[in-house]
């Protein structure tokens, strides 16, 4: 193969050039769209009147529910949904029209001559004012195991307590958009920023009444993964979609950024209240936990993040009698998404708040309280409540490994030592596990399609089923590939999300999207390979090789050779051009799925996952008690990885899950007005970490695990990170109590997630008082 | 007056003609087709618009490449300027004209996020690899922290910045050396010397073109000066009392240009006089059109509460266009620099037709977005006096220290919270003469709690003498205007944090500083961790 090669090697250059294609891209002579939305968090619409708007020069199109009758449905993701609010609006930015005019200036105006009467009606304003009015969308579901009622009660301890777990805005760079083209034949062309634009086309489809395979949608790269661009993504592209239909031109709708704040779905915020019974040795006997997520106006993608948040409430810990149950609030806020995480890292967080609070009344260790309570394989501790085992071993070597390599013990007396001797300044150290499931409780998310094409020259162009999100998976699937036939992964070249090669996608956040991608890639290579291995044994024994056997010949280094004995050896190019010539497919359909998943909501049973994954960190912070902020000093992860393949990918994923973690856990705040307006209303006042705020120093280890199948690799290890960077409000909490712990060693502090300053500072606040108010013993 | 001009993007020279004054370049630039990816063209404070390096001048008159953000310049004020951006370091790249920062961002899979994150890391490293100063550990913050993303890896970032910026010290370290041998000594001083061998360190190495007057006028008769000297700056002024003044334009951030009223824009950066900071012995006259940047430079090592301060504002892109006199004029009632500046015992200098006057910081805001500045007047220059063992002596004192500080949920790129700046004065005897206790954040202006300070005068300097006086500060602030609601929207747990904080900022002040001399005592242990004072590069055969 020839090395002097120019290759566009870069990443950067590939995302630039994609930039400068702009197929389907807006123009100035498209429509401009434009959304009246409601000012209230609930009413009933009285009337909406549209006639003066359509009247303004140079507007094309004003839609209202009524114009769009029996189509108003967002089928078929929210069938029971209208696309424009017909009798009543449930959350404050709710659609309630579209404007299509020839200019912003046109389309504003006419917003403005839209008049819409409201009846505003009582709202319910979060999970605590849902379950104080009993608002629920569904009936409870649950998991449990053994009798943890009589558990508790015979236990020697017991206590009750809840955790308050905060949304988190995913931020997309881009605010929300889409355009749509008519095209020639009647089809539509359609451009937008998915998670899974094979959604975005059903919908549109579903919405205009046409088939799906007369709609186009082309792929956008996403500005990073952490979530926002699935059902809204798919919401915009049905309005634009609508209004290119029906005007027969192109349309560009675009959100201004508050709009787009309102409109695309966040973190569900959580309410866990439990009852949990103990031993002296801090060993958990028994525990019920009751977790509310806030479900939004409608249920959505929720069921799945309350199903994750139950399958993962039981955390890494055993606890044998068991009992968890899960509601989704009913409330006027726009219904929820997936962040990475979503749900699982809520459940998990639970029992660490349990285990910390055992801790503390005990006046133990948490360290040593979560140790006894980890999963292990002896003792019939090791399956979950919901039958399905755990493989403890590789828990156990990651909680035990980690204590060492981060010089656990001796950091912690020299945290307490220093903590006695400054009275102003405090640090916490803490380490969590994580257990988490692999894969999506949805079976049909648990798949996968590659498309492979071997091109003469030998390079390789591979082509996925999932949206690329510059977040390494091109580069890992591209070195898939490259292992696969032997070439450099710089031959190799990976398109993604291109719904004309593979036709159905992989969601990016909750599944296992590389791990999957990548069986999918080895399926396709695997096909391509048998065609090509007979051509190979024709010519190698052309060639003067002895006897070759198909099945030996091996793809490695640039060079296809007929095993290891074996001198003669021929060029990866020289083969696929042989091989073109002798008429073989070049083309092939890798597919993956994975086998055997099973999952009954109903019942609370199961085996939902391939498997799970295992990780733990140590982080230590500093509390600066004058402000309450808390600084990350150092966080060590040691998490199972693919370290055969990729370990760098692993680690940056790793570590920017961490990051979207400590985000949750220590910065980004998100509330709403008593007239539920999102707080934030502006993204200058939404802090997710910025430079100084990552950990000063930070050590990510993989723990090699030869026998991880490929599956397990950096999507799930990513995702569990999420949740790891609890380390980092546990820590704040120790740093909080040491505060206290001179004047009572069994102090408890109830911390809120997340734990901003101000939240920090109250809670301080609250321990010096209930010092105070103890009498001197 | 001119309707149309040019400006350079990438080598490339840009034609504008008959666009509108109250448009961004940002807004610009995407127009034309640029940065298609990012389609947040608008001003936003979590994006910003492209990012992109701006020739400009430091506060010593030197050329420096400055990362700028393109939403907060107005596009006449791009007239005549030479910019560049990561798109076209990457098209370079293409040519086979491989920049370093280009480089290192390349080969590290670590790096990859979003284009728009990519951008800016390129053009904070590029920036970075070109500035002589830039040297410890514990600069990289100052240098990266516009590097605000989802999904940057910012470890990473740390580390492969750590090593480009080394590289560039080498080169640096290199070429003073062969200056040293040809007696150039001085020119290297100066950065006269081209240190890298690249255009860029050229342009450097060479003059800034004198600044030319320059007017603009948009078919709507909107209008935009940017005179080159205060004598036309004044007369401007005169013509047109209703002219905004535009310095770094910060204020774009929070206003949607399209619904901008700008009939006239009349610009303080060509007015060199107003970019330079002057020595005048027993004070800074530091021009209020300099850059934050020029200022922390110029002056940061002599006011470290200054330094302090600028540290946390915004972001490296945004201090690079923001100016002191920028902020002061725009009055925030949470502005983060005001209260250093008030612990400082600044004054601001105001300029008219009529001549000038010198206004005591505090005094000098009147409201949220209100100052006593007159019609016609424009800040010219914020004096900073110089504390000297002589200066102290002749008020009666012996020693000075003051110190600022914030707080907010991230470190950096969080404007709206509480700031504080705090200065003491004390005599022999150790006892306060007098005390500058002030508040951005905590009423309707940046706010000066006269009341305490006199208190505090004549009492030691103790733990008791500030515990004792908490009550009265934290009553006074209460009753400060515009103390109920100093933001808008602020719930009363917020409120309640906020009272908080103008008590325990002041204890903070005080564990920092309870003996009269010395630096801050660090109270945590930041430094271990972060080791800010390690050399990014250590030429070998010295210590």
């Amino acid at each position: 193969m020839d090395s002097n090669r120019s290759i566009p090697t870069t990443q950067l250059a590939a995302g630039f050039s994609d930039a400068l294609l702009g197929r389907g891209e807006a123009s100035r002579h498209d429509l401009v769209a434009c959304l009246a939305t409601s000012p209230h968090a609930a009413a009933t619409l009285t009337s909406v009147r549209a006639s003066a708007a359509r009247e303004i020069p140079g507007v094309a199109l004003v839609l209202t529910a009524e114009d769009l009758g029996e189509s108003n449905r967002f089928r078929p993701l929210r069938p029971d949904e209208p696309l424009l609010a017909d009798h009543a609006v449930h959350y404050l930015g709710q659609p309630v029209a579209l404007v299509v005019a020839e200019s912003e200036e046109s389309a504003r105006d006419a917003i403005e001559a839209i008049d819409i009467g409201y009846q505003p009606s009582p709202a319910t304003l979060g999970v605590e004012h849902a379950l104080a009015l009993e608002s629920f969308h569904a009936e409870a579901i649950s998991i449990s195991r053994g009798d943890p009622g009589t558990a508790i009660g015979k236990a020697p301890h017991s206590f009750e307590g809840s955790l308050d777990i905060g949304s988190q805005l995913p931020l997309p760079e881009q605010p929300l958009w889409a355009t749509a083209s008519p095209a020639e034949d009647d089809s539509l062309i359609i451009r937008t920023p998915s998670e899974l634009p094979s959604r975005v086309r059903a919908a549109i489809a579903a919405a205009i009444g046409v088939p799906e395979s007369h709609i186009e949608v082309l792929p956008v790269r996403l500005a990073g993964l952490a979530g926002g661009r699935q059902a809204e993504s798919a919401y915009v592209a049905t309005l634009a979609a609508l209004a290119a239909k029906r005007t027969g031109r192109a349309v560009r709708l675009e959100l201004p950024r508050e709009l787009d704040l309102a409109l695309t779905s966040k973190r569900h915020a959580m309410r866990a209240s439990y009852e949990v019974g103990y031993d002296d040795n801090g060993r958990i006997l028994g525990a019920t936990l009751d977790i509310a997520l806030d479900g939004g106006h409608r249920p959505g993608d929720s069921e799945t993040a309350l199903d994750q948040a139950l399958l993962h409430a039981d955390g890494a810990y055993h606890v044998p009698d068991f009992r968890v149950s899960g509601r989704l609030c009913r409330t006027n806020h726009l219904t929820g998404t997936a962040l990475p995480a979503e749900g699982a890292a809520q459940g998990a967080m639970v029992m660490e708040d349990i285990l910390s609070r055992v801790a503390h009344r005990l006046g133990m260790a948490p360290e040593k309280v979560r140790e006894i309570n980890l999963y292990r394989e002896t003792d019939n501790r090791h399956s979950t409540p919901y039958g399905q085992p755990v493989a403890c071993d590789p828990l156990q070597r990651v909680w035990n490994d980690l204590l060492i390599e981060s010089d656990f013990a001796k950091r912690r007396s020299a945290v307490e030592q220093a903590n006695a001797n400054n009275p102003c300044y405090k640090r916490g150290i803490a380490i969590v596990p994580a257990k988490f499931g692999v894969g999506d409780p949805r079976s049909e998310r648990n798949q996968a399609m590659a498309l492979v094409q071997l091109l003469i020259d030998g390079s390789v162009c591979v082509r996925l089923g999932c949206i690329d999100a510059g977040d390494g998976l091109s580069r890992q699937v591209a070195e898939e590939a490259s292992i696969q036939f032997g070439v450099n992964a710089t031959e190799v070249v990976v398109r993604c999300g291109d719904l004309h090669c593979t036709p159905h996608m992989t969601a990016r956040i909750g599944s296992n999207t590389v791990g999957l991608m990548r069986r999918a890639v080895a399926d396709a290579s695997d096909a391509l390979k048998a065609r090509l291995r007979p051509v190979a044994a024709q010519m190698l024994a052309a060639a003067g090789a002895a006897e070759v056997d198909a099945e030996s010949i091996r793809f490695a280094d640039g060079k296809i050779s007929a095993g290891v004995h074996s001198e003669a050896s021929l060029d990866f190019g020289e083969l696929v051009e042989a091989a073109w010539r002798r008429r073989t497919n070049m083309t092939a359909i890798g597919f993956h799925r994975t086998p055997n998943l099973w999952w009954d909501r109903e019942v609370g049973a199961g085996w939902p996952f391939s498997g799970f994954v295992c990780g733990a960190a140590v982080v230590e912070v500093q509390l600066d008690a004058f402000t309450g902020e808390i600084q990350l000093l150092r966080a060590d992860v040691l998490h199972q990885g693919n370290a055969a393949a990729g370990p760098s990918h692993d680690r940056c994923q790793i570590a920017r899950s961490l990051q979207l973690g400590f985000g949750w856990q220590l910065h980004e705040a998100v509330s709403w007005t008593d007239e539920g307006a999102l707080r934030p209303a502006h993204t200058g006042d939404y802090s997710i970490p910025g430079f100084g705020d990552a950990p000063f120093q930070q050590n990510i280890e993989l723990l090699p695990a030869p026998n991880l199948p490929a599956e397990f690799a950096a999507a799930s290890g990513a995702e569990s990170a999420v949740f790891l960077a609890t380390a980092a409000r546990e820590a704040a909490r120790e740093a909080i109590r040491a505060f206290g712990t001179p004047v009572d060693p069994k102090i408890e502090v109830a911390l809120p997630a997340p734990a901003i300053p101000r939240t920090v500072l109250s809670a301080l606040r609250e321990m010096s008082a209930k010092l105070a108010a103890k009498p001197e013993s | 007056m001119q309707s149309s001009f040019t400006f350079e993007l990438d080598g490339e020279s840009l034609r504008v003609d008959g666009e509108p004054v109250n448009r961004t370049l940002a807004e610009h630039l995407h127009r034309r087709g640029f940065g298609r990816e990012n389609r947040f063209h608008r001003a936003d404070p979590w994006l910003g618009g492209a990012p992109l390096i701006l020739l400009d001048m430091d506060g010593r008159g030197r050329p420096a490449l400055r990362s700028v953000d393109s939403a907060l310049i107005p596009l006449p004020a791009a007239a005549g300027r030479r910019f560049w951006s990561a798109e076209g370091l990457v098209r370079r790249a293409g040519r086979g004209e491989i920049h370093p920062a280009f480089a290192l961002v390349d080969s590290h899979p670590e790096l990859e996020c979003s284009w728009a994150g990519r951008a800016r890391i390129l053009t904070a490293l590029f920036e970075g690899y070109y500035r002589p100063d830039l040297q410890l550990a514990g600069q990289l913050n100052d240098q990266l922290d516009g590097c605000l993303s989802r999904t940057a890896h910012y470890g990473a970032l740390r580390d492969v910045a750590a090593e480009l910026f080394a590289e560039a010290q080498q080169r640096r370290h290199e070429a003073q050396l062969s200056a040293q041998a040809q007696g150039r000594e001085d020119d290297f001083e100066q950065g006269r010397v081209d240190v890298f061998g690249d255009e860029f360190s050229a342009l450097l190495a060479g003059e800034m073109p004198e600044p030319e007057e320059f007017s603009y006028v948009d078919p709507g008769k909107r209008r935009y000066y940017r005179p080159h000297t205060i004598v036309e700056l004044a007369k401007l002024l005169a013509q047109f009392p209703k002219g905004i003044i535009v310095g770094g334009s910060a204020g774009l951030l929070e206003r949607d240009s399209r619904d901008a009223d700008w009939d006239c824009l009349i610009s303080t950066e060509g007015v060199g006089d107003l970019r330079a900071l002057y020595d005048q012995g027993d004070r800074w006259d530091v021009g209020a059109a300099a850059p934050l940047t020029s200022v922390n430079e110029m002056i940061g090592r002599q006011y470290p509460a200054l330094a302090k301060a600028l540290r946390r504002f915004a972001s490296r892109p945004i201090r690079n266009r923001v100016t002191l006199g920028g902020c002061l004029a725009a009055a925030r009632a949470d502005d983060e620099l005001a209260p250093a500046i008030i612990a400082l015992d600044a004054q601001v200098r105001v300029i008219s037709m009529d001549g000038e006057r010198d206004i005591p910081v505090a005094r000098f805001f009147e409201g949220n977005g209100r100052t006593n500045l007159r019609p016609s007047e424009v800040v010219a220059d914020i004096l900073l006096p110089r504390f000297t063992g002589e200066t102290l002596k002749a008020r009666g004192c012996r020693t000075r220290f003051a110190d600022s500080y914030k707080a907010a949920s991230r470190r950096e790129m969080s404007a709206g919270g509480v700031s504080a700046g705090f200065a003491v004065e004390l005599d022999e005897a150790g006892k306060v003469t007098q005390a500058w206790i002030a508040y951005g954040g905590v009423a309707d202006r940046p706010y000066r709690a006269r009341e305490t300070e006199s208190a505090l005068a004549g009492k030691p300097w103790s733990e008791d003498t500030i515990f004792g006086i908490l009550s009265q500060l934290s009553r006074e602030i209460q009753a400060a205007p515009g103390a109920r609601e100093p933001k808008p929207g602020l719930t009363e747990d917020e409120l309640e944090y906020r009272r908080q904080l103008v008590i325990t900022l002041l204890q903070k002040f005080y564990y920092q500083h309870p003996k009269a001399d010395g630096p801050p005592v660090e109270l945590g242990v930041i430094n271990e961790f972060l080791r800010p004072n390690r050399r990014l590069y250590q030429p070998s055969g010295s210590a």
